[in-house]
């Protein structure tokens, strides 16, 4: 009788720490998006506003290099550097880097774009493998590095310190920027030189957009319902999540696909880690830790806008999934020294907590709530008020703060303009809660014990070409 | 008989208002958005046209791109071709003229002047 | 336990409404959409037939529009002024005017906003109306984004006085840093003749903040000068800043006047070659490619043999292959080490030079 009880009344504790951890995270992720509209609000005009002249037309307009990491993207990446070559902006380069492909990716390069090897070794030190050689067009600015495999980071710090441009922009090869995203997200920095030293710009869902000779023809829906969950997911946190933090100058990540970095400031910090898998928000948290004191901004711009293929099945999403947990907490964990310390500021003190407590722990902590208390409530050691009160925590809320990143979306910057998309969006809004939230937090929990156990291992995504 | 004219510029309004002037001034125009598109056209083509009023940011193919394919094209050599930029910083403006433009006209731009610099080269 | 309910209740409520909101939203802008496509095909026929009759009659026309028109009009508008210029910009300024455009960006001015004030700013430069400087001192001073727009407006615009009192408003604070628009407007005022940027640095260049310093010196780079050298007195100061972009800038800026001897002779070469930072050395190697001289030419040859750092010394040796000297650093006397060697090699063998970029950025 007494285990009985004892059972219950831990179960019932249990439940209120569930119901209250909740609350924590989907109370935190209402506030950030209650300043997300703020901005919005008080931003989207300014936004919108272009000034009375032609930045293509400045000598004033800084030199951007397009980086582009390439490993194994034979399919795609004559397709991109396309797409890249067409971007409106009146001065930038492209550097491509071969990070050792097994592939013909950089036979394709050549093949398509007439390069020629330079026939000297680069007189620069270069802070990754060994660069095999340089490729150049004598007609247009591209180059491109061919070097022995060594990740994603390695890739990303060829181009990096390769580069004379006083800025340089890394993308996914995967992706396709809209022609307009270079020059809308460097905005920060032609508003504000001295000060600026990073900006990201928003990342959307390709999957059931059509897209032809490098360009988003039409936005769309894909027929593949885990993209479409994906896209509400992406408004969520490029929409809200991003706009919000970014206003209270708490910006953690930027994301890899589409980021602009001032080059020498990247140098200075050393560049990306080649000692974590999500090097794109571990380079943030060091900026941030380098240039504490000083007088800089990073920030989110949502209306430039890169497209990029998601995983369309579950285990390439998983993957895909895990690896970035994992990333997230390795970052959290180099840099945890950050975490509380009044010497960051709004780092240190909301954002880091923020990732720590919220997106970390929260989606652990999620998982086992979603299964915990129900249970409780159908042993009969809950009430009907206090589950009604947990669901309308999670599943409310949760609905609540997707419903509110499409309203961010039809307000404002309008990709999808047909009105029977934002009733799927607010419908998958509403299904996204069961079976995908539980089983994002499996994902997690894979994650961590993976980590903890200090296992590798996470696929490559097999990618088929846009036009295909 | 109308002279012939291909505008390339993916600037809706621009496009149509030179499409119109053009047009007006008894060309016989075609105007496209794209440069890849562009260059089919002008790569394919039966009949070619007289001339050719370029855009230099454009998607598919950039002007650049089309006017040294273009050069080195042995139809296409001799074809005239205005290019009509937001671009025009002089060392653009140097890069124009070195892949072979006939002429180099920088916006803000009067429609009408672009027009006449255009019958100097095809009249 | 009731608590409990309501705040559930509440909850799906304020759920429902926003799901509810977003949707007619979109449904009511989606509409919208639909009725201005609808109205653009025919409203730019009839702007272009109007376009080139000897009386367009704008405000009849105007007259007749509905309010959806008057905004795909206005849209429209916006994107022409930009780009145009001539016979067909002048109509449709007339046209903008017809519509009411200037009159309202003119009361703009008037709001308390900065974006009000911005917005209005931006059409009156568009239609190039020429609005009383008193005016724009008057309502655009407060912030450093009105007062970059109002000195546009006075560019493109402004009387006699423009470049003077443009400058003035961008100088204003001497601590702000410009915007890139800032500076590009900083530019067309002074690019002919730079006579308003030399006055105000030659008066208050030494209480400015540094960065404002900086830019300034990145402009005057690129605008021609043709005062008396006495106007540069301030300048050779700089050389020996304590902040090396201070110093690397001030090159720049000597590099576009250094047609001029009396200028020339003020840069110490030596020096300059000398500065610790690779930052300055770099902007030091620019002069000389652009002086050209055979001087500037044998500076250049002994930077490519005794920089140390990589960086500049490639910058050294693009710029003296630019200037056709690269040739010579190979054949000389004596055995280039190893490092001279492969920046050479290098040089020597790039098919494309990268474009130098704006100075004021690294």
């Amino acid at each position: 009788m007494d285990v009985a009880a004892g059972v219950s009344t831990a179960l019932w504790l249990a439940s209120w720490f569930f119901v209250l951890y909740f609350a924590l995270v989907n109370g935190s992720y209402l506030l950030i998006h209650l300043v997300s509209i703020a901005v919005l609000a008080g931003n989207v005009r300014d936004w919108l506003i272009e000034p009375a002249y032609e930045p293509h037309n400045s000598p004033f307009l800084p030199g951007i290099s397009v980086v582009v990491p390439a490993y194994n993207e034979e399919v795609t990446i004559v397709e991109t550097v396309r797409s890249l070559r067409n971007l409106e902006y009146g001065n930038y380069d492209l550097v491509v880097v071969n990070d050792g492909s097994t592939d013909a990716t950089l036979d394709v390069l050549v093949e398509s774009f007439d390069l020629e090897p330079i026939e000297a070794p680069v007189p620069v030190d270069l802070p990754c493998e060994e660069v095999r050689g340089v490729y150049q067009s004598p007609r247009i600015d591209l180059v491109v590095i061919d070097k022995e495999n060594g990740g994603k980071a390695d890739a990303l710090n060829a181009g990096v310190f390769f580069t004379d441009q006083p800025l340089f922009c890394a993308v996914d090869a995967d992706t396709v920027i809209e022609r307009g995203a270079l020059l809308e997200v460097a905005e920060p920095f032609l508003r504000d030189p001295d000060r600026t030293i990073a900006t990201g710009g928003a990342v959307r869902v390709a999957n059931g957009c059509s897209i032809g000779r490098g360009v988003v023809r039409e936005v769309g829906l894909s027929r593949n319902r885990l993209a479409n969950l994906q896209v509400v997911e992406y408004l969520r946190a490029f929409l809200s999540g991003r706009i919000g933090l970014s206003g209270i100058g708490g910006l953690l990540i930027i994301s890899g696909a589409f980021g602009l970095f001032r080059t020498s400031a990247v140098r200075e910090v050393g560049g990306y880690s080649t000692d974590t898998i999500t090097e794109d928000m571990e380079l943030i948290v060091r900026l941030h830790r380098e240039f504490a004191g000083e007088d800089y901004r990073i920030e989110f711009v949502p209306y430039p806008v890169v497209w990029t293929e998601v995983p369309a099945s579950r285990a390439v999403l998983a993957r895909q999934r895990g690896r970035w947990f994992r990333g997230m907490v390795e970052t959290l964990w180099i840099h945890r020294r950050m975490i509380g310390n009044p010497n960051y500021g709004v780092i240190g003190l909301v954002a880091l907590p923020f990732f720590l407590l919220v997106e970390t722990i929260g989606p652990l902590i999620e998982g086992v709530g979603y299964l915990l208390v129900p249970i409780a409530f159908l042993l009969g050691i809950l009430n009907a008020p206090f589950f009604l009160l947990f669901l309308g925590i999670a599943v409310g809320i949760g609905t609540l703060l997707s419903w509110l990143s499409v309203l961010n979306e039809v307000v404002s910057f309008r990709r999808y303009r047909n009105p029977r998309d934002i009733a799927r969006l607010l419908g998958y809004g509403l299904v996204e809660h069961v079976p995908y939230r539980q089983w994002k937090s499996w994902i997690a929990w894979v994650a961590v014990v993976r980590y903890l156990r200090g296992e590798g291992g996470w696929g490559e995504m097999i990618r088929v070409g846009f036009d295909q | 008989m109308a002279e012939r004219v291909l505008v390339c510029e993916d600037d809706e309004h621009v496009r149509e208002l030179l499409a119109y002037r053009l047009e007006t001034d008894g060309y016989d125009v075609v105007a496209i958005d794209d440069g890849e598109d562009c260059w089919e056209r002008l790569e394919g083509a039966d009949e070619l046209p007289d001339g050719l009023v370029l855009d230099l940011m454009l998607p598919g193919l950039d002007g650049f791109g089309i006017l040294s394919r273009l050069r080195d094209h042995d139809d296409l050599e001799e074809l005239p071709v205005v290019m009509v930029t937001g671009r025009g910083l002089e060392r653009d403006v140097v890069r124009g003229f070195e892949l072979g433009a006939d002429d180099y006209v920088t916006k803000p731009f009067s429609p009408s002047e672009v027009s006449a610099r255009l019958g100097r080269l095809v009249r | 336990m009731n608590a409990l309910g309501s705040a559930f209740v509440a909850i799906v409520a304020a759920t429902a409404v926003v799901g509810a909101l977003a949707l007619v939203v979109s449904i009511l802008l989606a509409r919208f959409d639909r009725r201005r496509e609808r109205a653009r095909p025919r409203l730019v026929e009839e702007l272009f037939a109007r376009l080139d009759r000897p009386d367009p009659n704008w405000s009849g026309w105007v007259g007749e529009l509905s309010l959806t028109e008057r905004f795909v009009l206005r849209r429209l508008l916006a994107r022409y002024l930009r780009q145009l210029r001539g016979r067909e910009r002048d109509r449709l300024v007339d046209l903008a005017e017809a519509l009411g455009v200037g009159d309202r960006a003119v009361d703009l001015l008037a709001s308390r906003t900065v974006t009000s004030r911005l917005r209005g700013l931006i059409w009156l430069t568009l239609l190039e109306r020429d609005v009383p400087t008193e005016r724009l001192r008057e309502r655009c001073t407060d912030h450093p984004a009105t007062r970059a727009g109002a000195a546009r407006l006075l560019s493109v615009a402004g009387g006699p006085d423009a470049a003077r009192d443009g400058t003035s408003l961008l100088l204003w604070s001497g601590e702000e840093r410009l915007s890139v628009f800032g500076l590009d407007t900083l530019y067309r005022l002074n690019r002919r003749d730079a006579t308003p940027l030399l006055a105000h640095a030659d008066a208050e260049a030494t209480w400015w903040s540094e960065g404002l310093v900086v830019q300034t010196l990145t402009v005057l780079a690129h605008c021609q000068a043709t005062e008396r050298t006495d106007r540069f007195a301030w300048l050779p100061a700089l050389l020996d800043h304590d902040s090396p972009q201070v110093r690397a800038t001030a090159l720049s800026a000597f590099a576009r006047q250094g047609w001029r001897r009396e200028l020339r002779e003020r840069v110490d070469a030596e020096r300059a070659l000398a500065d610790p930072e690779p930052a300055v050395r770099t902007a030091a190697y620019e002069l000389f490619g652009k002086w050209g001289d055979g001087e500037s030419v044998d500076w250049l040859r002994y930077g490519v043999y005794n920089d140390p750092d990589d960086r500049a010394r490639l910058a050294a040796a693009r710029t003296l292959r630019r200037v056709g000297g690269l040739e010579s650093v190979t054949d000389g006397t004596g055995q280039p080490d190893e490092a001279v060697a492969r920046t050479v090699a290098w040089a020597g063998a790039e098919r494309r030079t990268p474009r130098r970029v704006a100075t004021g950025w690294t």
